[in-house]
């Protein structure tokens, strides 16, 4: 699976609460729809790890990589770039 | 894991120790009745080297491993039992000095980190708020950018080292509507115009620790005193939160090493019924717990310092440190009070004092409720 598909997966499963959102779109907003809060985003940095085996640097949590699943999906996909 | 220290790293430990039993020593009794903080031995710590511990000689500090700062901290608790004192450094050394070191720029680090090591500056982290305590990132002040500095309006409350500090990192929100990736951390300094630092706010321990609120009124912060990006907020405040909760306690170790030792010789020297009181089960048995106590919490500290410090990040491992040493803290020095029956709640011995402290370690850096909730996050719960 692509990481946007995966990403968007991960984000529909376990951080979407409202119906509203259940048809989550990669440039769906995830800051100010309040799908992504600060509990959250702990869960999503332990899944990039899990899943993609790359760390975020805390200079990195800014809202401009995570205020989208296409904005996540590009951060792993620099990390994993930056891997090879 | 290797447990065993060097050499020079417990000659460290002992160092400080008797710099703590020479120069700490004062009318602790009194200044705790009065709520008193002393600028005198803070000033005295901070020449012995202990505010710079952690942070690299090139800023004015000792460049210390953080295992060895723990360390050393944990020598002071031993000898010192200005519990408030040790409180109020430790929240300047892992609150701002750690996030000027890890997210400052080179110039930021140059112009703070040289006064908070040698004491000519006291930091103080500002996040809480009347309306956000445990959800801290509810804060409402806010931070609007005017051209090449920032306006900041609001209170915040339960800002320790307030009344005394020179530098105040200041947590407000950029654009609200981004939540929690709105949080964004200043640098805000005590002469700039709009802020105004409130009383002493009295409370049951750490007396000689001095908290109050500030407020910021169209506070004017040069661009120059953010720290890190727009939004990078939660992240300092998170990596400060596991220098906090994984390091913050380390003094309160060694006192409750200290603790142990004076409690094991009471319940030797103590006769009731015509034998010392430790030969009686139910006393030896709670100062045994103590003592399991006391390892595990030594083990558990060290592990996520370790951790920490190797790994950039153990949230889960700072989380399970803070509750298990603040619990552990207050457990025993009810233990030690009960032990010590009615000299044990007298002011005189000290132990009173010390369970007054202890109970304010499971409230700050996040309550033991939010630590088992960021736990149980961490377990997939």
């Amino acid at each position: 699976m692509e990481v946007n598909a995966l990403v968007r997966q991960f984000i529909k499963t376990e951080l979407v609460t409202d119906h509203l959102y259940s048809d989550l779109q990669d440039n769906d907003p995830l800051l100010t729809t309040g799908i992504i809060d600060s509990l959250g985003i702990v869960k999503i940095l332990a899944f990039i790890q899990e899943q993609f085996g790359v760390n975020v640097d805390d200079r990195e949590i800014v809202p401009e990589n995570f205020e989208t699943v296409q904005a996540i999906s590009s951060l792993i996909q620099q990390k994993l770039a930056g891997k090879q | 894991m290797d447990f065993s220290w060097s050499k020079e790293q417990l000659e460290l430990k002992r160092a400080v120790i008797e710099f703590a039993r020479k120069e700490l020593t004062d009318d602790l009794v009194q200044r705790d009745r009065e709520g008193t903080f002393s600028r005198d031995l803070w000033q005295k710590c901070a020449d012995f080297g202990i505010l710079g511990l952690p942070i690299p000689r090139e800023y004015g500090g000792q460049g210390m491993d953080r295992l060895t700062t723990v360390l050393m901290m944990e020598g002071l608790g031993y000898a010192c039992k200005d519990h408030g004192l040790i409180f109020g450094m430790s929240a300047h050394m892992w609150d701002v000095e750690m996030p000027i070191l890890d997210f400052g720029t080179e110039e930021q680090k140059q112009r703070y980190l040289p006064r908070l090591c040698n004491g000519q500056a006291i930091g103080a982290i500002a996040i809480t708020e009347p309306e956000a305590g445990s959800d801290a990132f509810s804060l409402s002040t806010t931070a609007e950018k005017q051209g090449n500095y920032y306006l900041l309006n609001g209170t915040k409350t339960f800002v320790t080292n307030g009344p005394v500090a020179d530098v105040f990192l200041v947590f407000a929100t950029v654009n609200k509507k981004l939540g929690f990736l709105g949080i964004t951390a200043f640098l805000v300094e005590k002469n700039f115009p709009g802020i105004t630092v409130g009383k002493n706010i009295d409370k049951m321990g750490l007396k000689t620790n001095p908290w109050s609120e500030i407020v910021l009124d169209n506070c004017k912060v040069p661009v120059e005193n953010r720290l890190a990006k727009e939004g990078n907020g939660v992240a300092i405040f998170n990596d400060s939160m596991e220098w906090e909760r994984s390091c913050i306690l380390a003094g309160f170790v060694g006192s409750m090493e200290k603790q142990l030792e004076e409690t094991i010789q009471y319940a030797r020297e103590r006769k009731q019924f015509k034998q010392p009181i430790g030969k009686f089960q139910a006393v030896a048995n709670r100062i045994v717990d103590m003592k399991i106590r006391l390892e595990t919490a030594r083990l558990i500290l060290y592990r996520a310092t370790w951790l920490k410090e190797t790994q950039g990040s153990a949230p889960l491992d700072a989380a399970m440190t803070k509750l298990y040493l603040s619990e552990s803290w207050v457990k025993s020095c009810l233990d030690a009070v009960q032990i010590h029956g009615g000299y044990g709640y007298t002011t005189e011995f000290e132990l009173e004092r010390a369970l007054r402290d202890a109970v304010g370690s499971t409230l700050f850096a996040g309550t033991s409720e939010i630590q088992r909730n960021i736990i149980a996050q961490h377990l997939g719960l």
